[in-house]
């Protein structure tokens, strides 16, 4: 009941596919989503794998209610060792792609080895098929899904797929599915493209029982009226989450010209009323009763150069962070980095610090192959073809802000934590947003805790530090689970597990899911990544900010005046690791390993 | 124009909820697979809805050799009892799905619960 407890093993050197059962044991530890595929990549994959190599494995898990009428029940993870970090990676999308890869009757696929030349998979069931894919090699990732869909003969393939980004080994490319939905962070996009795995296609042959209809049903409708009543709710229907950005250059934590300040004059120019007019077309991902994804086009463009965007954080790093003030600007950025396959946070990022390294003489027009009279949007196309095709500074920029720092004598300059870019969210002007990226367990990172909505709201004490490592760990336990349930954050209010999940679970699977075993199972998923990331020399030392968010203050804006210093981030470090269970090092101890029950089913390193 | 039901593309979001709810509403379980209605992409903003018209061409009808399809007033009806799974019907139309588990077609019954259920209120029954 809402699992099939088997999983596919794709022997991509051999060309083979195998199935085998996930053991009962697995699946009440560890769920689904998020918790399955960092499981089996703990128990799988040696930490020092090359991630581009032979010997590393993308786990790929739809979450437990993906398949059913959950509301917003459409996501799926991606789980490997991230070519751009070195370090745990997982990510997950929405649209449709994992409903239908649940449907085919699996809860996790395994990609392993390294397909001799490009290939399309093709999963109807039981069925796998290798089809060479030779001829897509070197295609977007709109014409790649039109054209293999097409191939199939069947509209209702749901298809994932990697860009010429993937293909070249983009350290942040990502893989995409249904046009327009990413998993967007960490590179798996580069992982694919050294798999040779160009596109997976999946149909759902299954149907899938609940152990309770009467009782699920009751519960979605709980839920819908939850999500209803949420206030949050409307507002994202109607506005999409590039509604934030107004308000959080209002609010002064939207990143201006690579971090550097806060105020942005052109905002009135790109802000929220003004993309509102540009829609043309509302979309949801599976199962989804809020639609926040509105679709508009470029009009430089064909009818076909559609996005479903641009999100805030697109806008926010495509836009404000590299200067760009013209919104067809920033939606050409976004189709490019969507046809190429990359993530457009990252290469914001990267584009936003070489821009405004040339300001501080640290680099030049010349060098970049950029001239000042090229307008700000015109430039940034530019970085990100390069980048895309690893042509030129490209190559490099490729690399990730980190590497491209280090290697262009600017290391402070890159916004990132443990190698993972900056989401739109400067954290000198939030201390939780500071310590969720500095806890993160794949860098940097807005999705894995948000406290930022509660600060302004004035739930928590916004410029102090108060309460935030409480909340950091309460939320990203629970938002661990969330992503073992497949289910979207928005509609639910970012983690926050009401009843309304636990009793979705329990009346889908027949056993009693609580609140409290989900969130233990969040915790569980917690510690198996930091003793991942451990054996790969993270400890507290990589658990800091850049340099310059604790020594320059935020010089304008709502948060003039504000720097998280090396003390405040050791405080919220220090009360953070204790609410974990570790030690001073910030690594799991024997204790804490066994008193989640994670003793019987993994090693804790000694490091 | 005989009864049926609509989709309006103006307000369809493409989540398919109807199919999920179709699915559940004749099987009592999940999957699209066995929906009677589908909404399928067809560009990066665009989609596409098939679902039986009840038109009173019903090829369908025509070409069902056992009668298993046929008209009933204004409806096109299905008796899975005469079926033998020849699959003509949707050799002929499109807006007729093959349920690969009973080898039987899918037809829209015009239940109408995708109706009550679809979030965007995009789908009506046209009387």
């Amino acid at each position: 009941m809402t699992w099939f407890r088997r999983l596919l093993r794709i022997d991509l050197t051999r060309q083979q596919a195998t199935v085998e059962e996930i053991p009962t044991a697995f699946i009440e530890a560890f769920v689904g989503g998020k918790g399955l595929g960092t499981y089996y990549l703990y128990r799988e994959i040696d930490p020092r794998v090359d991630p581009l190599g032979t010997e590393n494995k993308v786990f790929i898990a739809p979450g437990a209610l993906n398949g059913t009428l959950t509301p917003a029940a459409s996501r799926y993870e991606m789980v490997t060792r991230s070519p751009l970090t070195g370090l745990y990676l997982d990510c997950n999308a929405g649209g449709h792609f994992g409903p239908e890869l649940k449907l085919t009757g699996h809860d996790l696929l395994i990609l392993e080895g390294q397909s001799p030349q490009p290939v399309a998979l093709v999963i109807e069931g039981d069925v796998v098929q290798f089809r060479p894919a030779s001829h897509l090699w070197g295609r977007s990732i709109y014409e790649t899904e039109t054209a293999l869909r097409a191939e199939l003969g069947d509209p209702r393939f749901r298809i994932a797929s990697i860009g010429p980004a993937g293909e070249r080994l983009v350290k942040f490319a990502c893989v995409s599915n249904d046009y327009s939905r990413q998993i967007g962070r960490g590179g798996l996009g580069a992982v694919f493209g050294a798999k040779r795995v160009k596109a997976i296609a999946v149909r759902g042959t299954r149907t899938l029982p609940v152990a309770d209809p009467d009782a699920f049903m009751d519960a979605v409708d709980a839920a819908l009226r939850h999500i209803f009543e949420n206030p949050w709710v409307p507002h994202k229907r109607e506005h999409g989450t590039i509604g934030s950005l107004d308000d959080n250059h209002t609010l002064g934590i939207v990143p201006v010209y690579n971090f550097t300040r806060s105020v942005f004059e052109g905002i009135d120019r790109v802000d929220s009323t003004v993309f509102g007019k540009l829609v043309e077309a509302r979309l949801a991902c599976a199962v989804c009763p809020v639609a926040c994804s509105k679709g508009t086009r470029w009009r430089g463009g064909s009818e076909s150069d559609g996005i479903e965007g641009p999100e805030y954080e697109t806008a926010a790093l495509l836009g404000l962070n590299c200067l760009v003030d013209d919104p067809q600007d920033i939606i050409h950025a976004n189709l490019l980095c969507n046809q190429a396959g990359m993530d457009t946070i990252s290469a914001g990022v990267v584009v936003g610090m070489v821009l405004a390294a040339v300001d501080e003489s640290l680099i030049s027009w010349d060098e970049l192959g950029l001239s000042l009279d090229m307008s700000r949007g015109e430039m940034v196309t530019r970085l990100l073809e390069r980048i895309a095709r690893r042509e030129g500074i490209g190559d490099l920029l490729a690399e990730g802000a980190r590497a491209a720092g280090e290697a262009l004598g600017f290391p402070d300059l890159a916004p990132q934590v443990k190698g993972l870019e900056f989401p739109a969210y400067d954290p000198r002007v939030s201390p939780g947003m500071a310590l969720a990226y500095m806890t993160s367990d794949r860098g940097a990172c807005h999705l894995r805790s948000y406290p930022f909505g509660r600060e302004v709201s004035g739930v928590l004490p916004w410029f102090s530090l108060e309460q935030k490592a409480e909340f950091v760990k309460r939320q990203q336990d629970e938002k661990a689970a969330q992503e073992c349930l497949g289910v979207c954050q928005f509609p639910y209010g970012i983690g926050l597990l009401t009843d309304d999940l636990p009793n979705l679970l329990s009346a889908a699977s027949g056993e009693e899911w609580s609140y409290e075993r989900l969130c233990a199972v969040g915790e569980r998923i917690w510690n198996l990544s930091r003793a991942f990331n451990a054996q790969l020399g993270v400890d507290r030392r990589a658990d800091y900010l850049p340099r310059r968010f604790s020594e320059v203050p935020m010089p304008d804006g709502m948060g003039a005046g504000q720097a998280l210093s090396r003390a405040d981030q050791d405080w919220l470090l220090d009360r953070y690791y204790c609410l974990r269970g570790w030690d001073d090092r910030g690594l799991p101890t024997p204790e804490t390993w066994e008193q989640l029950g994670l003793g019987g089913l993994a090693d804790l390193p000694t490091c | 124009m005989p009864p049926h039901i609509e989709v309006d593309l103006e307000l369809c979001t493409g989540c398919r909820t109807c199919e999920q709810v179709c699915v559940f509403a004749h099987e009592g379980v999940f999957g699209p697979v066995r929906a009677r209605i589908h909404i399928l992409r067809r560009g990066v903003l665009t989609f596409e809805a098939k679902v039986c018209t009840h038109c009173a061409e019903a090829r369908c009808v025509a070409a069902c050799p056992t009668g298993a399809l046929a008209r009933k007033g204004n409806k096109t009806v299905f008796d899975a009892g005469l079926c033998t799974g020849c699959g003509e019907c949707v050799q002929v139309c499109d807006l007729l799905f093959w349920d690969e588990e009973r080898q039987q077609p899918l037809i829209c019954d015009l239940c109408a619960r995708c109706v009550r259920r679809c979030p965007e209120k995009a789908i009506r029954v046209v009387k």
